[in-house]
Order: C-alpha cells, then sequence, then structure tokens
C-alpha cells in the first residue's frame, strides 16, 4: 500500500511530520465555519466582553474599599450593590452565550467535515479499505473529528478568553498605576521562558506516549483478531506477555509525561508569588506614603492573578492547538483524497440484461 | 449522549469495514443520507447538553462573586457599628475573607467538572468489570494432567453439545477415528461441522458424551497440554504482524529454523517464502508485503505443523480461489495429513477424494459414515450430493461442495 497517490497516508501518521501549513488549515476550517457566521461572531464577542466583565470585579473590590468601607460610608453600598450584582449577572451571561454558541460552531462544523469525509469515503477505491486500515481510516471521522470538536469548543475559547484577560488586565493595571503595574511584570519573563522551555521536554514527552497508545491499540486491535489462533495454539501466556510489555511501555512514557509537564507548575505558582511579594512589599509602602489606596493594591494582587494563569495557560494550549491542527490535517486529508474511478451518475448508467 | 456517541462510532465503523458490500449493491448515496439523519440527531443532542452545560458551569463562580459581595456589605454594616459584638473592625480581615472565597473559585469548578469524569468513570468501570468477571467457560480440572499424545486416535461417544443450554447444534454424535486416518465432514450450512471439529481441542465443552483422545478423555489434559498437540487451520486465514518465521513458530515459540522450513515445505510454501526479497524474515501484515489468500492459507497450515502434531483439523473453506491455487492448497493438504489423524471440512471433491472415510452431518447428527464406496452403495444423502455437486460440474473448480 504505497501513499505516492497523494492520497491520504497510512502508517505511522503520530510521527508523520505536518506539511501543510497551519494558515491554510484554519482558513480552509473557517470556509466551514462560514455558515455560521452568525453563531461565530456572537460566539467571539462574547468569550472577550465575558472575560472583560470578568476582570471587572477586583476593580469594583478596589471600589467598595476604597470609597464605601474603609470611609465607613455605607450608604454607597446601595449603588455599588446593583452595579455589582449586574456586572456579575452580565459576566455570568455572556459566559452562557458563549459557551452555547462556540458549542454550535464546533458542533456543526466538525459535522460538515465529518459528512464531506463520509461522502468521500463511498466514492474513493476500494484499495484503502484493505484489511488492516480499516482501523486508521476510522479513527479520521471519529477521533480526529472529535478531537477538533473539543478544540473548538474549549481550546479555541481558552485561547480567546485568555487573550482577552491578559489584554485586559494590563490595560487596567497600567491605568491604575505605572510603577507599580512595571514591577508587577518583572516576573513574566522568566515564567514565559521557564513555561516554555520546559514545554519542549514535555511536548516530546507527550508525543512519545501518543506512539506507545497507537502501538498498545494496535497490539490489541491484533490480539483480538487474533484470539482463535492464539487459543488454538495456547499462546494465551506469550500473547498476554507482549500486550504487558506494551501496556508497560505506555504507561511508562504517560508518566514521565505527565512528571515532565507538571514539573513546572510549582516553579509557576512560585513566580507568581514572588510577583505578589513585590507587588505588596512596593505597595505597602506606596499605600502609606498615599499614592495608591488600599482598595487599588488589593485589585492589583488580583490581576496579577488575572493574567498569570491565563498566560501560562496559553503556553501549554500549545500542544492542543498543535495535535488539534494535525487532525485537521488528517481530515482534509480524506476529504482531498482523489477519486481514481469515477462513476456516472445513478440516472445515466446503463442496465445489464 | 454516550449513547448516540457511541451509534455515530458505530456507523462509521460499518461503513468503512462493509464498504466493499455497500459498493457492490450502489449504496452509497443511501449510506451518506442515513449517516447525516444519525448525525443530525448527533449534532441536535450535543447541542441541547451544550445548552444545559452552558448554564450551570458558569453559575458556580457567578454565585461565588455575589458571596463575596455579600461579606462586604456585611463587613462594611459591623465595621459602622463601633463595639458591635460581631465587629470585624479591621479592613485585613475583610480583604482575607474575600481572597480565601476567590480561592473557591478554582475548587467549585473543579468538583463539578469531576462529578461528570465520576459518572462517566463510573459507567466505564461497570463495563470493564462486564468483561473482567465473564466466567471463563473451558478451564482446566483440577486433576488435568500434561498428557502426550501417541498414537492420535480419536473417539467421540454420545456427544451432545449446544452453545445455549438447550437448543444443541450436535446430537449424540458418535464416531472413531483411527490413528492416521483421514475424515472429511460434509454438510449443509449450520448442520454444526464447525462445532465438530471445535469441540477437539475444546474450544467449547460438550454438555454430554466424551471426547477421547488416545483412550483418554480430553478434559483430563490441560487445555494448553491438549491444544498444543492438535494442528488447526481455521477457516480464516489470520496472520500476526511479525515475520513468516514469527507466524510459523507461533505455536511453538523457539522452534528451530530446520523446523519451520520442514513445516514450511510440508505446506508447499517454502519455495515462495525463499523468493521473497528477505525469506523467512520476511514481514506480512499491515507493514510488510501482503499475501494473497491461497499463500496466507499454506503459511497457517505451516503454522499447524510446526509442532508436528499427531491430529489435525482443519477448516478448508476457501471458496473463491483460482485452478493454480486450488492444486497448490490441495498439495499441501494432502502432504500435511499423510501421516496424521485429520478432520477436515471439505468443501473440494478433491480434498473428498483423499480421505480414508467421509462424515456427512444433517441437522447436527451424523447422517452417513464411511468410505466413498460404502456411501456411494447406500445411495443416501452423499450419493446424491455427489452427483449433484460433483459430477455434473465440469469445473475444476468445485467451490461450495458441501453446500456452505
Amino acid at each position: 500500500m504505497s501513499s505516492s497517490y497523494g492520497t491520504f497516508s497510512t502508517k505511522q501518521e503520530e510521527r508523520r511530520k505536518r506539511t501543510v501549513p497551519d494558515r491554510v488549515l484554519i482558513r480552509r476550517v473557517y470556509e466551514y465555519a462560514q455558515a455560521h457566521r452568525r453563531n461565530l461572531i456572537i460566539g467571539v464577542s462574547a468569550t472577550i466582553t465575558g472575560a472583560l466583565t470578568g476582570l471587572a470585579s477586583p476593580y469594583m473590590h478596589a471600589i467598595a474599599i476604597d470609597r464605601i468601607i474603609t470611609p465607613k460610608n455605607l450608604s454607597g453600598f446601595i449603588w455599588w450593590i446593583p452595579l455589582f450584582a449586574a456586572i456579575i449577572l452580565g459576566n455570568y451571561l455572556f459566559q452562557y452565550i458563549q459557551t452555547y454558541q462556540m458549542r454550535v460552531v464546533g458542533e456543526k462544523v466538525v459535522a460538515k467535515m465529518r459528512d464531506d469525509m463520509m461522502e468521500k469515503l463511498q466514492v474513493i477505491s476500494l484499495r484503502y479499505f484493505s484489511e488492516g486500515e480499516a482501523g486508521r481510516i476510522i479513527s479520521r471521522p471519529t477521533n480526529d473529528a472529535n478531537a477538533v470538536r473539543i478544540f473548538i469548543r474549549m481550546g479555541l475559547t481558552s485561547i480567546l478568553v485568555d487573550v482577552s484577560s491578559i489584554l485586559g488586565a494590563f490595560a487596567i493595571m497600567f491605568y491604575l498605576d505605572l510603577r507599580l503595574s512595571l514591577l508587577a511584570i518583572t516576573v513574566l519573563p522568566i515564567a514565559i521562558l521557564l513555561v516554555w522551555f520546559l514545554g519542549k521536554y514535555s511536548r516530546a514527552a507527550y508525543r512519545r506516549t501518543l506512539i506507545t497508545t497507537s502501538g498498545l491499540t494496535a497490539r490489541m486491535q491484533e490480539d483480538l483478531a487474533g484470539i482463535k489462533v492464539t487459543q488454538a495454539y495456547a499462546q494465551e501466556k506469550e500473547t498476554e506477555k507482549k500486550f504487558l510489555k506494551s501496556q508497560d511501555e505506555n504507561v511508562k512514557a504517560t508518566i514521565r509525561a505527565i512528571l515532565i509537564g507538571s514539573s513546572y507548575t510549582p516553579f509557576v505558582i512560585g513566580l507568581r508569588l514572588i510577583g505578589t511579594m513585590i507587588i505588596v512589599f512596593y505597595g505597602v509602602n506606596a499605600v502609606l506614603t498615599g499614592t495608591i489606596t488600599l482598595g487599588i493594591l488589593v485589585a492589583f494582587t488580583e490581576y496579577q492573578f488575572a493574567y498569570f494563569m491565563p498566560l501560562v495557560d496559553l503556553v501549554t494550549m500549545y500542544d492542543q492547538y498543535q495535535s488539534a491542527m494535525s487532525a485537521i490535517e488528517r481530515m482534509f486529508d480524506v476529504i482531498d483524497t482523489k477519486v481514481e474511478i469515477q462513476d456516472p451518475p445513478l440516472e445515466r448508467s446503463v442496465t445489464l440484461r | 449522549m454516550q449513547l448516540i456517541m457511541g451509534k455515530l462510532t458505530s456507523y462509521i465503523q460499518q461503513n468503512i469495514v462493509g464498504m466493499k458490500t455497500i459498493r457492490i449493491f450502489r449504496r452509497e448515496k443511501d449510506v451518506v443520507d442515513g449517516f447525516k439523519e444519525v448525525e443530525s440527531i448527533y449534532v441536535n443532542t450535543a447541542i441541547s447538553a451544550g445548552k444545559i452545560q452552558s448554564i450551570y458551569m458558569p453559575l458556580g463562580p457567578a454565585i461565588l462573586t455575589l458571596g463575596i459581595a455579600l461579606v462586604y456589605v456585611y463587613a462594611g454594616y459591623t465595621l459602622g457599628i463601633p463595639g458591635s459584638a460581631l465587629a470585624v473592625a479591621q479592613v485585613g480581615d475583610i480583604i482575607l475573607f474575600a481572597r480565601y472565597m476567590m480561592r473557591l473559585t478554582f475548587p467549585i469548578r473543579d468538583v463539578s467538572q469531576t462529578l461528570g469524569t465520576w459518572i462517566a468513570a463510573y459507567a466505564g468501570l461497570e463495563r470493564v468489570l462486564e468483561i473482567t468477571d465473564a466466567p471463563r467457560n473451558v478451564e482446566d480440572l483440577p486433576n488435568a494432567k500434561d498428557i502426550k499424545i501417541e498414537k492420535g486416535k480419536l473417539e467421540l461417544e454420545n456427544v451432545t453439545f449446544g452453545y445455549v443450554k438447550d437448543r444443541p447444534v450436535l446430537n449424540n454424535v458418535t464416531f472413531m477415528v483411527q490413528p492416521g486416518e483421514k475424515i472429511a465432514i460434509l454438510g449443509a450450512t449450520g448442520s454444526g461441522k464447525s462445532s465438530l471439529i471445535y469441540l477437539i481441542p475444546r474450544f467449547y465443552d460438550i454438555q454430554t458424551g466424551s471426547i477421547r483422545i488416545d483412550g483418554t478423555d480430553i478434559r483430563d489434559f490441560k487445555l494448553a497440554s491438549l491444544r498444543k498437540q492438535i494442528g488447526v487451520v481455521l477457516q480464516d486465514v489470520f496472520l500476526f504482524s511479525g515475520t513468516i518465521r514469527e507466524n510459523i513458530a507461533f505455536g511453538k515459540p523457539g522452534a528451530s529454523m530446520d523446523e519451520i522450513v520442514q513445516a514450511a515445505k510440508s505446506a508447499r510454501i517454502h519455495e515462495f517464502i525463499e523468493s521473497l526479497p528477505c525469506g523467512y524474515d520476511t514481514p506480512v501484515g499491515e507493514r510488510g508485503v501482503t499475501l494473497s489468500g491461497g499463500q496466507k492459507q499454506r503459511v497457517t497450515i505451516a503454522r499447524a505443523l510446526v509442532g508436528n502434531p499427531r491430529i489435525l483439523i482443519m477448516d478448508d473453506s476457501l471458496s473463491f480461489v483460482d485452478a493454480k491455487t486450488e492444486r497448490e492448497i490441495q498439495s499441501a493438504i494432502e502432504e500435511a495429513t499423510k501421516t496424521r489423524t485429520t478432520l477436515i471440512i471439505a468443501q473440494r471433491f478433491s480434498t473428498i477424494k483423499t480421505a480414508e472415510k467421509i462424515l456427512v452431518l444433517e441437522n447436527g447428527s451424523i447422517a452417513e459414515f464411511g468410505t466413498h464406496n460404502e456411501l456411494m452403495a447406500k445411495n443416501g444423502v452423499y450419493k446424491k450430493v455427489y452427483e449433484t455437486q460433483f459430477v455434473q460440474k465440469a469445473s475444476p473448480i468445485l467451490e461450495e461442495a458441501g453446500g456452505a
């Protein structure tokens, strides 16, 4: 079985290097999304607005502390409470719209792609369905489609939320106090470098698990298909031994990937705490000298939280983005397969007598 | 949700596995239409599930934030009444309190997500246990031993067997095979041919009666000992991915190269293997060379012979082969069964011709049993099958002899 026809490849896909650039893939997926543009636009705007309303709440805390609680001006709550409730309600509403609309887009786009794949599978050469390959073909409209579906629903949304949270938090922080903001972000480059550097190892380890997992799946498929032969020759123990070896490899690779993947979380949290310490240290002085209010200092520590985690999230999202792109590429691979024998339409077919 | 997802996946699976059939009957359009229907149900279910989820998921954090507002109000209130018993007094305490509440956001979100995972895991665990708790239907008896089969005399006495309790597939079957004899089994589909031969290596246990090899009940053998001494050639030719050598040596890991070559020679596949680029180390299957059906069958015959078993059971149902392949397989079967006690489900007259005796099964019972001449003289089922199926057909390819 050769893949010299420019058709979808069959072997060792996890190891395969991707050949189609991301922007081409994204553009093509976007063409699919065109049909649901309304949902997409509503979903994306709700996502961004939702993230921004989420940022309003620390600022509201600052106001509550500075203007109402500290000066013991309780009547301020009369306007503060409805406003705060409205922001929270708005945030909830936007999140609801975002989750729902992005889900609609994700499901419908992937459904259309799946349809196209199924239609193509009905007409392409039968040689793709030769034995042993069925599993790989099946995984395109099922596993790959599912991965893309989840990515559009969660990954894409996370990226949007993260980017708007980060930019929004920065904007508010710089607006509140320039000097404190600059101090707050000093630890940021270190954190990004660290996550990126460790992420490289983690990605390599993760790719290794993809290979061992597919090895395990292949092993299992074969063991099940050949179970009669195995029993007939009383080779159950040997077969089990081989299976356990595959399984063991997979478990080890997975544990390694998790170990590396989780190793940077404590570093990141540590760096965030250092950032908070810097803010509090300089902030307290600033509060004492009266340059900023106590409420703003509190809000600052919240914003530090609001941009730091999304940033780390974004870096780790890179993996998800990559695997979604490979899944998309594999799906288009099927959709683009050349049809070797074109059937005439049914109306023109000749009846043999 | 999981249910409809499974439905979608199985639809895709069936379509791809059954693609040839679909093509032959030109049902592609129906398949795509049917798929779209299943898919639209799936998409609608997914979206309505998403609707519920999107209402609940952001709810926890939202309520929590409102809770923080309440803390501010209450704190501000108590702060406003100096000397109040409930005075929280310190602004720092209030901030601390609010921040602790903020910390709850993520755990609450996690808990609600874990709940969903828990439900899925629980359903998954149930299915896993279903498999691990499934009873083993064939097991070693406590006093089972490793017994060597010396001669290969096979006796079946009043054997009754059914896959379901009260629906016997085989009824009161009794016959004896002398060492080295070859018995061809004929019968219509569902007459119990395959069930009969699968009873010998104890793929299934019989309900009543007994099966004896060299006078010993097969249940007194250890399962592994019994099966290793019976060569089995199944109807579907299955090769594992790996080299040809590994496949032939499957039943006897560590078999010497001589044994492997000997088996391959008997199976009439040695020369073909030698002609391959890497000889016996040529990989087969997904990542290796593609063997034809006839070649595969001969490799499986070699696999059955490598342990030099006294007893051979074969399901020779390869129907659609050309005359050359037919001759090659035929010659392989002849050579393989020469000195061994053999039960073979026969589809071709050439196989039947070389058998010492013929056993005709009808609805799970023995209709006739004897040599070709005896059965012809009997003027019964065999004669009828022989005359309609074998004699009148001029074609050398005699498929479907037993009506399978």
